[in-house]
């Protein structure tokens, strides 16, 4: 039983890191919670299952197609609402505040103009059963999770080992800096916010395959966005150990306590850890300067 | 008639709530993304003393201003304590709104998801009045020393500290009246509408509240006023174009940071505008 | 802050501020390592040190900014370091800041007001505007006048900080810094200045590079101001500065601090002289060529 809830919560977790990586991405290198990637993970989604029953691609193509789609709107996304403020330097609230309005706006343009109504994906995965550790699993879950983590890795590669990929981190240290070492920090910071919003495609379509799709799907990213800030805000690792820790820890609270009281624990584990640990568990010490 | 009558109180409903988030964001310079949290514990409160012991509204009104004083405390106390980043501080009330409204759905003294169904009880007396008590104790509040405390505070928090200004209390008496005003805009809410419901105290009426604040102007109390009953009244009046009321309010606010970030009357007050520039 | 202050100047008086063993730490980083000095009653002691030698760590850790990783801080024997910083506001220490800090949108005069409304007692009567709340405003406006005067601000009370130039921008920091002292309580201020010196003002001043970007002329006029506060509350002063010449010419008692130690500590004459002084400035030609010459 214990088993089964930990394999279970992996899972979950897998997706939750998976998202999370979005936020920490951006709040690396631009300081702020980018709640806009809720909306683009949720497009991500409606891109996915547009391609998949509309033009019946397979499970590879979707995925791609979502992860072209939703890392082009992302940057789009940055473009037009985050630009003008951050090179207005702008407080990092502000851009939040920006943020917030895309989320509202892209949520209820969809529930505008597409309705409100749950679609599903066409059965890509067999209802088959998979046996880990003698703890049954969906063949979904396996799937979703290998990916995510395999996603997630070779993201890690990518910032540690690619010229583009240590012009990022350097960006995460001091844009300023960066920006008159010749870097175009423009052209770096749209990489971000399509790298961002790949990981929202490939998690959208997961998302959608595993429950269904509708405007507010995004909401599951609140989950997201705690799992981050336990990993701390803008550590890549950190948000797979969130994402994984996170997962866990409801599954055990949703089985042993109650589905119900999964939310709160969730949201007061948010609340507390932002007070007691504002950095999380590999985030970088932040000190007002005076 | 009786329509238009009614748009109107809805829309003074909700400048109260707005008055509220003034203070808070507008002249304390904190953002919160959850006070319709506030609003909907004020709504629960006077309702379902309303509803389960047949309390008279004129009990039921402060007690909802009570309760939902009360427990900003419980949000604030650790959060402001810990001196919170401000954009940390908007999502940790982000996060007890959220927490809260799952609490809403699942207890049966509030009827759950399906919501309670209480008297109608406010009429346009009790709102006007409430509205003139709000508007103009929040007026004298602001032009007292704590209006020129909570002022410092936004200007430059470090340097209020260094000026004497005991941050933690102020930022928590700040919230405290923010939502002891947003708790009696939910408790006449209720008893207008005579029916509530989780779903109506959620991130997204939050961020309505937080744009009215935002597009009026930080730093004013007219210029939130004016926006909130063009927001409310607006979309009533023009019931076909309903489903763009969101889109638009997210619309307005990347608008609004990136043009006008100072919003409609930032710093300013109606009645200034054409004499001198207030803080 | 009620506690009457002792009559200036008497020989042999206890420190007013006493530093033990002071450390800070960032991350490994020894910003401030066992720092020990005193500061004297009534005198103007200059803090000075290349760049990035922990001064500004130094008054963070006075006023509270931050807690030191060990050591003690002693304000007339009341311990500083478990305080929040408004106690230690209250305490009697007030700064400035090295890249100002003003409430921009607020007026000169209401900046200055507000250190004293931070003391005010008007609790719920605020909401109806009491007479008594009504009284602690008009009291405070009159004390924070009678501060601007003293400092030369008199014609810029109603103008909006942000709109200052520089220069006065640093004055008004000195005012508010000035007003922290004053408990707003006290019986009106009568007359062209404020009566002094009394109990009231605070007792120790931080000034945090206060003639930094200034011209030689402003700096001097900078250093006349000093000095007549210095005279006129009878407060006792540190001062960061990297004007050489400002700190030779009002200290008492100057500490050159380099790489979060205490190099050297004595009166502006000896510190001049001293080997490891001109050693650590070494390379910095302007400072030195001003070491020299003064």
């Amino acid at each position: 039983m214990f088993l089964q809830t930990l394999v279970t919560g992996l899972s979950i977790g897998g997706i939750y890191s998976l998202m999370a990586v979005g936020y920490s991405l951006i709040f690396s290198i631009l300081s702020f919670s980018n709640f806009a990637h809720g909306a683009v993970i949720m497009l991500g989604a409606y891109i996915g299952l547009a391609l998949a029953t509309q033009l019946h691609w397979g499970l590879g193509l979707v995925v791609s197609g979502s992860v072209l789609g939703a890392g082009v709107l992302s940057v789009f996304n940055e473009r037009v609402a985050y630009s003008v403020l951050r090179r207005r330097r702008a407080p990092s609230l502000f851009l939040m505040i920006s943020a917030m309005g895309c989320s509202v706006f892209l949520e209820n343009m969809v529930y505008a103009t597409i309705g409100s109504r749950f679609y599903a994906f066409p059965e890509f995965f067999k209802r088959e059963v998979v046996s880990v550790w003698g703890s049954s699993l969906s063949l979904l879950d396996v799937f979703a999770f290998t990916v995510s983590i395999g996603a997630i890795f070779a993201l890690h590669l990518f910032v540690t080992r690619t010229k583009t990929g240590i012009a990022i981190r350097a960006g995460v240290n001091d844009m300023t800096m960066c920006s008159l070492m010749g870097v175009n920090t423009d052209r770096l910071i749209s990489i971000v916010f399509f790298l961002a919003g790949a990981f929202a495609g490939v998690a959208g379509v997961f998302l959608g395959i595993k429950y269904l799709v509708y405007p507010t799907m995004g909401w599951v990213t609140n989950k997201a966005y705690i799992a981050a800030v336990i990993g701390g805000l803008g550590s890549l690792p950190g948000a797979l150990v969130g994402g994984l820790i996170l997962g866990v820890l409801e599954t055990l609270v949703s089985t042993y306590l109650s589905s119900v009281l999964r939310d709160v624990f969730s949201f007061t584990m948010l609340i507390a850890l932002l007070i007691w640990l504002p950095n999380g568990l590999m985030g970088r010490d932040t000190e007002e300067k005076i | 008639m009786d329509y238009e009558l009614n748009v109107v109180m809805l829309a003074c409903i909700n400048m109260i709530a707005v008055l509220g988030l003034a203070v808070f964001t507008g002249f304390t310079g904190l953002f919160s993304l959850g006070h319709a949290a506030f609003v909907g514990i004020g709504a629960y409160t006077s309702g379902v003393l309303t509803y389960h012991w047949n309390a008279p509204f004129f009990f039921a009104l402060p007690a909802g201003v009570a309760a939902a004083g009360l427990s900003s405390l419980v949000i604030g106390i650790p959060t402001l304590r810990a001196k919170l980043r401000s954009d940390y501080f908007a999502i940790a009330i982000l996060g007890f709104g959220e927490a809260l409204r799952v609490c809403l759905e699942n207890l049966s003294i509030t009827n759950g998801a399906r919501g309670l169904s209480v008297d109608e009880l406010s009429g346009p007396a009790w709102i006007l009045g409430t509205l003139a008590v709000c508007l103009f104790a929040t007026r004298n509040f602001l032009k007292s020393r704590f209006g020129a405390l909570f002022v410092a505070i936004r200007e430059d928090p470090t340097a209020a500290e260094m000026a004497g200004i005991d941050l933690f209390k102020m930022r928590l008496l700040s919230l405290v009246v923010s939502a002891g005003l947003c708790g009696a805009s939910g408790a006449l809410l209720a008893h207008r509408l005579a029916f509530i419901q989780p779903a109506m105290f959620t991130l997204t009426q939050s961020t309505q509240l937080l744009a009215s604040v935002i597009a009026g102007g930080m730093g004013s109390i007219s210029g939130p006023i004016i926006v909130s009953f063009v927001f409310t009244a607006l979309p009533e009046m023009l019931r076909s174009l309903d489903m763009w009321r969101l889109p638009a309010y997210g619309l307005l606010l990347v608008l609004i940071m990136i043009y006008r970030p100072q919003g409609l009357l930032g710093y300013r007050e109606l009645s200034g505008l054409f004499r001198r520039q207030a803080r | 802050m009620t506690t009457p202050m002792e009559p200036p100047s008497k020989p042999s008086l206890p420190p007013l501020l006493e530093v033990r063993g002071l450390s800070r730490s960032f991350g490994g980083i020894h910003a401030v390592e066992e720092l020990s000095f005193d500061v004297a009653q009534d005198g103007i002691m200059g803090l000075i040190g290349p760049n990035g030698a922990g001064k500004t760590t130094v008054f963070n850790l006075i006023t509270g900014a931050y807690r030191p990783t060990a050591g003690t801080i002693c304000l007339r024997g009341i311990d500083l370091t478990k305080k929040r910083p408004h106690e230690i506001v209250r305490a009697g220490v007030s700064r400035t800041f090295q890249n100002i800090r003003l409430f921009n949108r607020m007026t000169c005069l209401e900046n200055v007001m507000v250190p004293l409304l931070a003391r005010g007692k008007s609790m719920l009567g605020t909401f109806f505007r009491t007479p008594f709340a009504r009284g602690e405003e008009q009291r405070a406006r009159e004390t924070a006048l009678a501060v601007m005067k003293d400092v030369g601000l008199a014609d810029a009370a109603h103008r909006v900080a942000s709109t200052l130039p520089y220069g006065l921008q640093r004055k008004l920091e000195i005012a508010r810094a000035l007003a922290c002292g004053f408990s707003g309580q006290g019986p009106s201020v009568q007359g062209p200045s404020v009566q002094r010196p009394s109990a009231q003002g605070p007792r120790l001043l931080l000034l945090d590079e206060p003639a930094a970007g200034m011209n030689d002329a402003e700096t001097r006029e900078l250093g006349e101001v000093i000095l007549k506060v210095q005279k006129d509350f009878g407060v006792t002063m540190m001062l960061i500065e990297h004007h050489i010449e400002l700190v030779m010419d009002i200290c008492t008692h100057v500490a050159v601090m380099d790489r979060g130690t205490l190099l050297a500590e004595g009166s502006p004459r000896d510190v001049r002289g001293d080997e490891r002084v001109i050693a650590a400035y070494l390379g910095r030609p302007r400072a030195r060529r001003e070491l020299e010459r003064t």
